[in-house]
């Protein structure tokens, strides 16, 4: 590190650290990644970060347990001794605490975890395991006598079932249970596609990045159970991801079986959620999604004939290169633009191949194309950005393999509900992902002429069956939101408000995430006069209603404190670690008082700012000290510095707002130490 | 095995059941979930709408308490993935008469946006749904609004039923709110507003605390709480033309022929213009009787779905508590957290001026018990329950707080505590409810769970005996 004048404190350290991991809400590779490589160069603070990690994991609510868990097995595996020690000391209560509290889903995928701990870090040249054996065994104990004392119950489950359903129905769910937990990858690696490279540098030098490879098979002894199983559709993925780059044509070749089919989209299915839980208002990963749980729905509940299993292997060969063209690369124009780019790819290719009426393109193709059309020969598997996929994509239309509205003609899947399922609608709805859903038919609604409409309010007008009333139902509004179900009307109006609709969800979204670190509560009703004047028309801030209900009842709330006196008081940390606390500039302690508004400690003339307290005078002092504009590029500089390599990360807007709100943080921060030194002097 | 939680999951989750339902056009699927397990629904194909209420393509949604019905008009396929206690589809639905009623109320809502906006014309339908209990008013209810919303409507919904799980707030509550937003598909009619943000927008309700199961109780204060909400919703309406050309959609108590005062009464205040009458025939005639005279009011008889259930007291009693719980502690989505508070209510600490008074009321149970208890009381406290003697509210005298309010909920009263009279306390809407968690009468002081952090406001509080007391943790 280039700052390296005035080493940072291990607690100071930890505070950043914890204030990091408060971020840390979803399972994503480069946000457990960045924090990897905070831990590594800061070994100096080991001790003191292992802890925030464990407090973090025993504190956090349990849908964050997992992403926080990934982190410990992340940075055991990545940078090993002396955080292995560290976490080692408390693993079995740590595991143990957040196994407890977290759904099922979750809880297999912590015992798919503690498996790798058993091994030897792949790649290393020492062959004994993460953990040591006592310490993964005394979980194991514990996991056991849970089981054993869950089969107990399931028995007795078991044996009412059986007189409900008759036999054998019990194996088939258990069996059916079993499949998805065993083909899921190594939990740390999920999000990372075969092949590519990992979104920071090297910076450690190739330690880091060896152990660092994606997805170390489980180089599993014959005797342990999961293993053999584990690797078989963990084998079939890396042969169709390696050989859809490479063009052979061996695999399809074969009529596939739906079986293989199956394995093939798990893995898909499972980045396709990695990659929406990163980019939830993505629609179009939310359709591809969707599409592609779907097909998996169909390939399990039907028999399909070979020719369409090849065609549906065909589409998937397409998608697994769409899903697995790496979402960065260097210098790409604005964030915004790669999403787009990398679903035209999609669209194209998948048109280009389901076209029905043309020939069938073989897989290879995908590499011959560019090589027809004069292009650079592009490695699809590992190095297709999406700028050369646009490019593919024009060339194309230029070249007349594709016209360019031919990405239109099929409606997406949904339009058509009372259509039988089947396979070819949904491929179609894949090849839809990427198009702004179009809504067919008319607004028949405003059509409906409500006078002449045959219903009466007598009992025996209402029990004639009128089946023509379900479309007035649905269509007098057909344009509807996909998240929420609210309807908008297919005019240029209707479509302006849905705009701002999605726009709203996105906003909650975010806000959302954000609320989840502070404690939230119920706001008192409002009283009658209130209730009579409200209108719900600005209803698309929620918290309108809330700040409105807060502001006209009682000014004692605390949420109308906040607004306005927050620049006086902070209520003191639940933390007992941080009771102690002092300002980072002037290094003096808060009065501590108990506040008679809020019936709670508070540290006066205290403002919090990005998980730090400071005093009132002196965060002000700070943040006047540099002018506003030159303050973000410096910070910038700054938060590059500090965090050695900052990798860029564009496809995620809602992670590149949080990092902006980093910056901010590490910025007074870093100045703090500047100043507290000239002070020394 | 000392893991909490683990073993009974466990076991729910190994005998979990994923599987897909195909549902034919007009076709229902039921289900049941009881409290410690849960079901997620994920509709992969077609439409389909729980009570009204359209479900997205794709999203999973999850039950936990409920017995609720999905229903398609042009069929669906869903994912379902948990284990319910039981589930079947059926084809028997009376949803086409329902949506019948429906598309005759907008008619009657697409005439009166046509008319100007002053005109009695203007007027949109106001419906009053009655049956005994258990027919599926409160589904109806949940139907037509959400039919009315998908439609662009801003329907105001009136639930007058104080023995159920409330709507929007408490159970023991009369509560009304406009609703121009989509509803909550696994919370019923949603939330009320929080300091969270939340997907499904927050309904604002106007909230009065009847606290008693039954109109019958306190029929006085009933009505009074009847006539007041009557003239809230009709001031809202006369201002908001969008809610007045939708109208009125109202929830009522069981009722049967027993109650036809009650009927002309709630008619009266909210000037109803049309009753549906569900699963009771007897009911629909003495209804249709008395209202054979008044043009203004047509009554309608419906039919009650095949897969309403009978839900056992305890069933009922623990979705009662759930609502409860999530008044305080909200839900999956959004956890909230209330806060522990103490009350001060001695009154030499008062006099100082700086500390609130406490004046904590009571509802008087208008049937046998309140009367004879105050043969019972102190001699000061007699004069006073004689003095109130009408009232349908009585004070609370501090020496006589203790801990039978120990584990129930009272509501804050939008009065001040100060200078609140009967009448004031009788009829005034709530404010929020705070949960007496502990009351020591030594030190007098009480211990409280209060939605808002800070100090509970210097309100008048209000006891019920419904819902009864329940442990909150």
């Amino acid at each position: 590190m280039s700052f390296n004048e005035e080493v940072p404190s291990p607690e100071e350290l930890a505070e950043d650290y914890r204030s990091s991991l408060e971020d840390l809400s979803v399972n994503s590779r480069w946000e457990i990644t960045n924090l990897t490589v905070i831990a590594k160069e800061n070994i100096h603070a080991a001790q003191a970060i292992s802890k925030v990690i464990e407090e973090h994991i025993q504190k956090t609510s349990p849908l964050r347990k997992l992403p926080a868990l990934y982190l410990l097995d992340s940075i055991a595996k990545n940078v090993g001794t002396p955080y292995t020690l560290f976490f080692g000391r408390n693993l079995y209560r740590t595991f143990m605490d957040a196994y407890s509290l977290v759904e099922s889903p979750v809880r297999r995928k912590l015992e798919e975890m503690l498996q790798t701990w058993k091994q030897p870090v792949p790649g290393s040249t020492s062959s004994n395991p993460l953990f040591p054996a006592e310490t993964t065994r005394k979980i194991d104990n514990a996991l056991i006598k849970a089981r054993t004392a869950a089969v107990q119950q399931q028995q007795k489950q078991m044996k009412q079932d059986n007189a409900r359903f008759g036999l054998g129905q019990p194996s088939a769910a258990a069996n059916a249970n079993a499949g998805p937990y065993r083909s899921t990858p190594t939990p740390p690696m999920l999000a990372n596609g075969q092949g590519q490279p990992g979104p920071y540098g090297p910076p450690q030098g190739d330690q880091l990045a060896n152990r660092g490879t994606p997805q170390p098979p489980p180089p599993a002894p014959p005797s342990q159970d999961p293993a053999p199983i584990q690797s078989l559709p963990h084998t079939n993925y890396q042969q169709l991801a390696a050989h859809l780059g490479l063009g052979g044509a061996n695999l399809l070749g074969k009529v596939p079986t739906t079986d293989a089919l199956l394995n093939d989209i798990r893995p898909l299915i499972s980045t396709t959620q990695t990659r929406f839980a990163e980019n939830p208002w993505d629609i179009e990963v939310q359709k591809r999604l969707k599409a592609l749980l779907d097909l998996q729905t169909i390939l399990s509940t039907q028999q399909l004939p070979s020719d369409q299993l090849s065609q549906i292997k065909d589409q998937l060969s397409r998608i697994a290169i769409s899903v697995h063209v790496p979402p960065t690369i260097p210098n790409l124009p604005p964030a915004s633009s790669a999403p787009v780019a990398q679903g035209t790819n999609l669209a194209a290719l998948l048109n280009q191949f389901s076209k029905p009426q043309g020939p069938p393109i073989p897989a290879r193709a995908s590499n011959t194309l560019p090589a027809m059309l004069n292009l650079p020969t592009i490695p699809l598997n590992s190095g297709t950005g999406p700028a050369p996929a646009k490019n593919l994509f024009e060339s194309l239309i230029s070249a007349g393999l594709l016209k360019p509205g031919s990405s239109t003609p099929q409606p997406p899947a949904a339009s058509k509900p009372s259509t039988p399922l089947n396979a070819e609608l949904l491929l179609s709805g894949l090849m839809g992902a990427q198009l702004p859903s179009i809504i067919q038919g008319t607004s028949s609604g405003s059509n409906v002429n409500w006078e002449t409409l045959d219903v009466e309010l007598n009992s025996a007008s209402l029990k004639i069956t009128r089946p023509h009333f379900v479309s007035i139902l649905n269509d007098s509004l057909p344009n509807k939101c996909g998240s929420c179900a609210r309807r908008f009307t297919n005019t240029e109006q209707g479509r302006k408000e849905k705009a701002a609709h999605l726009d709203w969800h996105f906003r909650v979204h975010q806000r959302i995430s954000d609320s989840a670190k502070h404690a939230q509560f119920r706001s008192w009703y409002v009283g009658e006069e209130d209730w009579i004047k409200f209108r719900e028309d600005e209803e698309y801030s929620s918290a309108t209603a809330a700040g409105q209900t807060a502001r006209t009842s009682d000014q004692n709330t605390v949420s109308t404190a906040q607004e306005s006196n927050s620049q006086n008081y902070v209520p003191v940390p639940n933390d007992p670690t941080m009771s102690n606390i002092t300002c980072p500039v002037c290094k003096e302690k808060f009065a501590t008082v108990l506040h008679p508004d809020t019936e709670d400690w508070v540290l006066m003339d205290a403002i919090k700012s990005g998980g730090r307290i400071y005093h009132a005078s002196c965060f002000a002092e700070i943040s006047k000290e540099t002018p506003p504009t030159s303050a973000a590029a410096a910070a910038a500089t700054v938060a590059a510095i500090s965090r050695g390599s900052t990798p860029e990360h564009n496809s995620n807007t809602i992670s590149k707002g949080k990092r902006k709100a980093d910056v901010r943080i590490t910025y007074p921060h870093v100045r703090r130490k500047t100043r507290a030194k000239a002070k020394a002097h | 095995m000392a893991l909490p939680g683990l073993d009974l999951t466990d076991s729910i989750d190994t005998a979990t059941t994923s599987f897909t339902r195909e549902l034919k056009p007009h076709h229902e699927f039921r289900f049941e979930v009881s409290p410690p397990s849960s079901t997620t629904i994920r509709l992969t194909a077609g439409t389909a709408e729980l009570f009204g209420t359209e479900l997205s393509k794709g999203l999973p949604y999850t039950f936990t308490c409920a017995k609720p019905a999905i229903y398609t008009w042009t069929g669906c396929t869903l994912a379902v993935d948990g284990a319910p206690a039981s589930e079947y589809a059926s084809d028997e639905t009376p949803m086409s008469t329902y949506l019948n009623l429906h598309i005759a109320l907008e008619k009657q809502r697409v005439a009166a946006a046509d008319c100007p906006p002053t005109t009695d014309g203007a007027q949109g339908p106001r419906i009053l749904l009655i049956g005994p209990a258990d027919v599926g008013k409160t589904t109806l209810c949940k139907i037509l609004t959400g039919y009315a919303i998908r439609q662009g409507r801003k329907p105001m919904v009136v639930n007058l039923d104080c023995g159920g799980e409330g709507v929007l707030s408490l159970p023991g509550t009369l509560s009304a709110a406009s609703f121009g937003s989509v509803m909550d598909v696994e919370d019923g009619f949603g939330s009320s507003p929080m300091s969270a943000p939340s997907a499904i927008p927050v309904k604002l309700p106007l909230v009065y605390y009847y606290g008693l199961e039954t109109p019958e109780a306190g029929v006085r204060r009933y009505k009074k709480l009847v006539t007041r909400m009557g003239v809230a919703v009709n001031s809202r309406l006369e201002e908001d033309i969008e809610a007045k050309n939708t109208g009125l959609i109202i929830d009522a108590p069981p009722l049967d022929q027993t109650n036809s005062d009650l009927i002309s009464y709630i008619v009266a205040e909210f000037s109803i213009t049309a009753i549906a009458v569900l699963g009771s025939e007897r009911l629909y005639n003495t209804t249709s009787k008395a209202f054979a005279a008044t043009p203004s009011v047509s009554v309608v008889k419906l039919p009650s779905s095949s897969g309403v259930v009978d839900r056992e007291p305890s069933f009922k009693r623990a979705c009662r508590d759930a609502a409860i719980k999530r008044y305080f502690f909200g839900d999956a989505k959004c956890t909230l957290s209330p806060y522990t508070v103490s009350i001060d209510f001695d009154p030499a600490n008062s006099a100082g001026g700086a500390a609130a008074v406490l004046a904590l009321w009571e509802v008087v149970d208008s049937g046998a018990d309140a009367r004879t208890n105050t043969s019972f009381l102190p001699i000061g406290e007699d004069e006073l329950a004689l003095q109130h003697g009408e009232d349908e509210v009585r004070r609370v005298e501090v020496t006589d707080i203790g801990n039978r309010f120990e584990n129930t909920v009272l509501a804050v009263l939008q009065v001040d505590a100060k200078d609140a009279g009967a009448k004031d306390v009788g009829e005034s809407a709530v404010m929020g409810f705070v949960y007496v968690q502990e009351v020591d009468d030594k030190t007098k002081r009480m211990k409280v769970l209060s939605p808002v952090p800070g100090r509970v406001p210097p309100k008048a509080l209000l006891a019920g005996k419904w819902p009864e007391g329940m442990f909150l943790t």
